[in-house]
Formats: C-alpha cells, sequence, structure tokens
C-alpha cells in the first residue's frame, strides 16, 4: 500500500515537472490546509447521527402510498363536494324545473280533466269560448268528433264566421270538446 | 474542492448520510476507497452548483470574494500563491477541478480516479493536462 502511494506521488511529480515546473513548486510547499480543530472527528460521529435521525423523520411521511390508497384518496376527492359540479348540478336541475313548468304533464291535465262534470266542462267552455284558437277548434272538432265542421267555399265575414262558430258550438257534444282539450 | 470549513464540514456530512443510506447497495465490484470518495466527490460538486446557483457574482468580484474569504478562515494557512491557486480552480468546470483536486491534492492514481469519477484514463489524463494549462495561463496573466 505504502509502495503503491509511493508511486502515486512520484508519477505526479514526473507529471507536474513535465507540465508547470510552478505548481510542482508549490506543491511542496503544501496546499495551505491546516487540520482541523481538535475533537472535530470526535463530535462529528455525533453529529451524523443526529443528521440521519433527523433526515429519517422528515423522509418517513413522505414513503410511497400503497396502490388502494392512492384509489381510496381519488374516491374520496370524487365524492367531496367539488362547486363547480354543485353549480352544474342546480343549473340543470333548474332547467328541467322551467321545462316542466312550460310543458306541463298531458296525462296529469287529463286526470283532472276527467274529474270535472259535464256541466262544470259546458260552464267553463261557454264562459272562455273567445279564449281558443279558431283553427284549433275546427282542427280538434274535426279530427276527432262526429260533426261536420268544414266550412263552406264561399267568402265569409268575421260576423258570419262567428254566427257559424255559435251554431257549431251548440251542436257539439260533450266529448267532443272534451276531445279539444 | 469546496475552500470554506463550514462548506467541507456540510459536504463531509452529506457524504456520510449517503453511505449510511446506501451502504448496501455497495456491492464491492469497485473498493471502498473509490466509492466513498465517488459520493464525496459527487456531493461536492452538487454542493458547488447550489452555491452558484445561490450567488450572482462576476468572476473579477468572486475573485475578491474568494480572497477574502481564504485569508479570513482559520483553517487556511498558504501564503499569496496558494491563494492565486485556488482562485485559477475557481476557473474551472466543476468536473475537471474534481479531475485536479484527486490529482494535485490527493495525489491518486489515474486508475483509482477512473473508478471514482467513471471516465477513462485517458480522458482523466487529457482532462488533467488542459486544467494544469488553464492554471498556468491564469498565474501568467495574473504576473503580466
Amino acid at each position: 500500500m505504502k509502495d503503491r502511494e509511493q508511486n502515486d506521488q512520484q508519477s505526479l511529480r514526473e507529471e507536474l515537472a513535465e507540465l508547470s515546473p510552478r505548481l510542482l513548486t508549490l506543491k511542496k510547499q503544501g496546499d495551505g490546509l491546516l487540520p482541523p480543530p481538535p475533537g472535530y472527528f470526535a463530535r462529528f460521529e455525533a453529529e451524523l447521527q443526529d443528521r440521519i435521525r433527523a433526515a429519517e423523520t422528515v423522509e418517513k411521511p413522505q414513503r410511497k402510498a400503497p396502490w388502494w390508497q392512492e384509489w381510496q384518496q381519488r374516491l374520496s376527492w370524487l365524492l367531496q363536494p367539488q362547486p363547480v359540479l354543485v353549480l352544474a348540478s342546480a343549473l340543470v336541475l333548474l332547467a328541467v324545473g322551467i321545462w316542466l313548468f312550460q310543458n306541463p304533464v298531458t296525462e296529469q291535465s287529463a286526470n283532472t280533466f276527467a274529474s270535472l262534470t259535464e256541466e262544470e266542462v259546458d260552464a267553463y267552455i261557454q264562459a272562455n269560448l273567445y279564449a281558443f284558437d279558431t283553427e284549433t277548434i275546427i282542427e280538434a272538432v274535426g279530427g276527432y268528433g262526429s260533426v261536420d265542421v268544414s266550412l263552406p267555399a264561399i267568402d265569409l265575414q268575421d260576423e258570419e264566421v262567428d254566427q257559424y262558430l255559435d251554431e257549431l258550438m251548440k251542436n257539439m257534444s260533450t266529448g267532443d270538446l272534451e276531445a279539444i282539450f | 474542492m469546496v475552500t470554506d470549513h463550514e462548506d467541507a464540514n456540510d459536504v463531509l456530512q452529506n457524504t456520510f448520510v449517503k453511505v449510511f443510506r446506501y451502504i448496501a447497495q455497495f456491492e464491492g465490484k469497485s473498493s471502498l476507497y473509490t466509492w466513498l470518495y465517488r459520493i464525496a466527490t459527487n456531493e461536492a460538486i452538487s454542493f458547488l452548483n447550489q452555491q452558484k446557483r445561490k450567488q450572482s457574482t462576476s468572476l473579477e468580484d468572486g475573485d475578491g470574494l474568494l480572497a477574502q474569504q481564504l485569508r479570513a478562515d482559520s483553517y487556511f494557512d498558504g501564503d499569496q500563491a496558494q491563494v492565486r491557486l485556488q482562485q485559477a480552480l475557481r476557473l474551472l468546470p466543476e468536473k475537471q477541478r474534481a479531475v485536479f483536486n484527486l490529482r494535485y491534492f490527493e495525489e491518486m492514481s489515474y486508475q483509482d480516479m477512473s473508478e471514482v469519477l467513471e471516465t477513462s484514463v485517458g480522458a482523466l489524463k487529457a482532462s488533467f493536462h488542459h486544467a494544469v494549462k488553464k492554471i498556468e495561463h491564469y498565474f501568467k496573466e495574473y504576473e503580466g
């Protein structure tokens, strides 16, 4: 071992003598470093152990979680209330509510209508006759009733048409009126 | 590699923390001596890179700063030429500085250096040769 060190030193000196005599001279003078303070290596061991313990304490919580814990975290994230998702759900519910309000369910309307008596229906129609669109009345009665509601092929005034409709309404049965609604 | 006693202490502690952590992975393909040197050299280079990122001083300012630090360092007893050598070493890239330090100060053989730095012997000889030439050039510039 000592022979090897001497060989290394010798080869370095030869190399420096060839490359840079100045550095060889500096080398012979020493590197200018003083030895460490007394007791340095005795304290070093204790300091090192403290540092290793501190590093282990910091690193323990950073260990990689097993795969099932990662999935559990993702699932719990999905179950947590997310403001954007809550807002989107509320908007969807609001839109559905508005649509239902504007388009009431036909079956429900039919059930409500079926609970009325014929007299009540007649009274309602008479009271609100002018609220119905003429074309709708003609179309509905023509499609469902047995009464011929086709208009004569002549030019009629509005008053004549109204009179014609009045006569037509008088001839309509309750069933025909139900079919309109 | 580092010029300050406290910096050297930090690097040494980091080195032994790594040794403690990875000793089980030491396969004995190289000698323990070169394995320890490899870790120490890597730690020193990492430390210098960190220092470089923190500091924003120019090379000229750094020269003056280094000279002041060395004169104030109670563990450095070098003369002006030694200070000048340390200033010249600052100009070398970290890897080349490691090559120079291992060869010049540690008097390590090229074969061992090859294991420590994982570089071919030929490349190490060339790197040391260039490092010496750069240092010579720095000395001459300073004198001239």
